[in-house]
């Protein structure tokens, strides 16, 4: 048996220098030139939707991210983001999972609205915020291991992690935010705040920063003659695009802001209308939750990056 | 320093990608040999890559987390991680945690593309500690209880359990990992509490709080990035611990912690955890030294955790 060592002292496997070929943002089969054994692919998973509660409804996280070397195959599974939700008492959706050969990259979590807590977020999706007296769910681990982010409690935000954790509620009889979605690499879903005082202002949490960004979380004012503002939680940041705006309201019959969606790899989240959250940007962005039973944003699509 | 000078090469020119091997890692695991230290960015802000880098290798470190009061522990030193990442035009680098004597803060996350490190856990006076060290960061030590633990790395490495502690004459150690956990703290009157675990990052060194006899602070724990030397309480002597040393990779020289301090029924503050950027500062009667630049854990005494940093090799 013969064995040959590379003699070239800069030998390293590393992607430095190599040239994206490929933007696919659907399922399908691929075509790689013959010649190319093996391709350097970043895949980002599905965002996750946002939830919808009769009050306010917690944002969804955002799709993760994995990169890496892996043999060259003809078909892909491009992930979606979850789909928008209604009605008050769901849960947001998770993203779909995105893969390219060996290179796997999970959704983004829904955020909470439904009776029972939103799932985890797996492999680097950001988790979900919590909805009104609801719990938010964890981040997922990295592709390298990296460990997912805890979510928030009671009044906390999420921890950071490769996927941030999902932001706990805050219901308060005075002025109030909501937990931010945990930063990370993928953001998670911001949590709500629900405010009982009639002068107080109520603010969702801000979706968690990070390359992609969750949804925001809603605010709710539930006293029957408010005086304050409610203000829906941002979508997060992200590297390259920004989150969405809340909205606002200071009408007693609507009572709420909905969430902003969150930052995506392609673009921006939207800002929410009303009741109803915005959708998170294309590329992985969490969508952001609903109030009064709106419809919630639907988390942006996943993309995979081909690099030979 | 270490001759790094040669530009790296471009892999489609000398690993073209007809190879017939497919590597089994999905991250590169070799250390960026011919690279260029290009970038060393201490603040949070824009970053400007020239077009034609596609991919940089970043080594991310987080703030330090911040040191309680006397008889209180040190913060645990930031996390520290390395890869391969596509560029980003943003870095956000990780302030490092106040001190405080009833609640100081854990250190800031720091991230470039997706390479992402934690910041220390805060130490805690009067309790256990009640988060880990984030993403590979040292657990903070407590003067009463249980440290914190430390939650994996980026790189998946384990970081170390939490130590328990109380009524003890001598309180266990932090336990090592990728980010060592706290030094357990000791109630007992002429305590000596625990040293911070070792690591990349070092945890926070426990505090010794009874408020009579002899009282003996934890060392922060060492390793790349030191975490901050607990307190010693008393009326008799107090002896705080000393911070933890650490490691400059880019000069290739020991950073070290600073000294506690020693004084009847006085002082008992620890030193700084040492950066991987600079030297931790020296305890000052009851205040605590401050983490030094590049992660380094704060000393008990409400001593801040050092803030992080990120180098950048293309």
């Amino acid at each position: 048996m013969t064995i040959n060592f590379y003699e070239n002292s800069l030998f390293t496997d590393t992607p430095y220098g190599l040239k994206l070929r490929q933007t696919i943002t659907s399922s399908g089969s691929v075509t790689i030139p013959s010649n190319i054994n093996r391709v350097y692919a970043i895949c980002i998973g599905g965002g996750g939707s946002g939830g919808s509660y009769t009050t306010a409804a917690g944002g969804g996280g955002a799709g993760g991210f994995s990169a890496g070397w892996t043999y060259a195959v003809s078909n892909c599974t491009v992930g979606q983001g979850g789909t928008s939700v209604s009605g008050g008492s769901s849960n947001g959706n998770s993203g779909g999972p995105t893969r390219y050969g060996m290179i796997f990259a999970g959704g983004g979590a829904g955020g909470g609205g439904g009776a029972n807590n939103p799932s985890d977020a797996v492999s680097g999706g950001g988790g979900g915020g919590a909805r009104a007296s609801g719990n938010a769910s964890s981040g997922g681990i990295g592709f390298t291991g990296g460990a997912a982010g805890a979510p928030g409690g009671n009044t906390q935000s999420g921890f950071v992690g490769y996927g941030g954790g999902g932001g706990g509620p805050n219901s308060s009889s005075s002025s109030a935010t909501g937990g931010s979605g945990g930063p990370g690499v993928s953001g998670g879903g911001g949590g709500i705040s629900l405010v009982t005082g009639s002068s107080a202002n109520a603010t969702g949490g801000v979706g968690g920063r990070g390359i992609i960004g969750g949804g925001g979380g809603c605010s709710w004012l539930s006293n029957a003659t408010p005086t304050g503002t409610s203000t829906g939680g941002a979508g997060g940041a992200g590297d390259l695009y920004s989150g969405g705006t809340g909205s606002v309201s200071t009408a007693s019959n609507t009572n709420g802001g909905a969430g902003g969606g969150g930052a995506g790899y392609l673009g921006n989240g939207a800002n929410a209308s009303g009741n109803n959250g915005g959708n998170g940007g294309d590329g992985g962005g969490g969508g952001g939750g609903a109030n009064n039973s709106g419809t919630s944003g639907a988390g942006g699509n996943g993309v995979i990056y081909l690099y030979y | 320093m270490r001759d790094r000078s040669n530009s790296g090469g471009q892999v489609s020119s000398w690993f073209p990608a007809n190879n017939n091997i497919t590597p089994v890692s999905n991250q590169s695991t070799f250390a960026p040999f011919g690279l260029k230290l290009q970038q060393t960015i201490t603040s949070s802000g824009s970053v400007t890559i020239p077009s034609k880098i596609t991919f940089v290798y970043a080594i991310v470190v987080g703030g330090g987390g911040g040191g309680s009061g006397i008889g209180g522990a040190g913060g645990g030193g930031g996390g520290m991680s390395w890869g391969w990442t596509p560029v980003s035009s943003v870095a956000i680098v990780g302030a490092g945690g106040n001190g405080a004597s009833a609640s100081p803060a854990a250190g800031g996350y720091s991230r470039y593309g997706i390479v992402i490190a934690g910041g220390g856990s805060y130490g805690r006076t009067t309790s256990n500690v009640d988060i880990a060290g984030r993403l590979g960061a040292g657990g903070g030590g407590s003067g009463v209880g249980n440290s914190s633990a430390s939650t994996t790395n980026y790189l998946g490495q384990q970081g170390g359990v939490l130590a328990a502690g109380g009524a003890v004459a001598v309180a266990a150690n932090g336990n090592d990992g990728a980010g060592g956990s706290g030094g357990a703290g000791t109630t007992s009157v002429g305590g000596v509490a625990g040293n911070g675990g070792n690591g990349i990052s070092g945890g926070g060194g426990g505090g010794a709080s009874a408020t009579t006899g002899n009282n003996t602070g934890g060392s922060g724990g060492s390793g790349i990035i030191g975490g901050g030397g607990g307190s010693g309480a008393g009326s008799g002597t107090r002896t705080g611990g000393s911070g933890g040393n650490g490691w400059n990779f880019i000069t290739e020289s020991l950073t070290t912690g600073g000294n506690g301090t020693t004084g009847n029924n006085t002082n008992g503050a620890g030193g700084g955890g040492a950066g991987c950027n600079g030297n931790g500062s020296n305890a000052s009667a009851t205040t605590g030294g401050s983490g030094g630049s590049g992660g380094g854990g704060g000393g008990a005494g409400s001593g801040s955790g050092g803030a992080g940093i990120i180098f950048l090799y293309y």
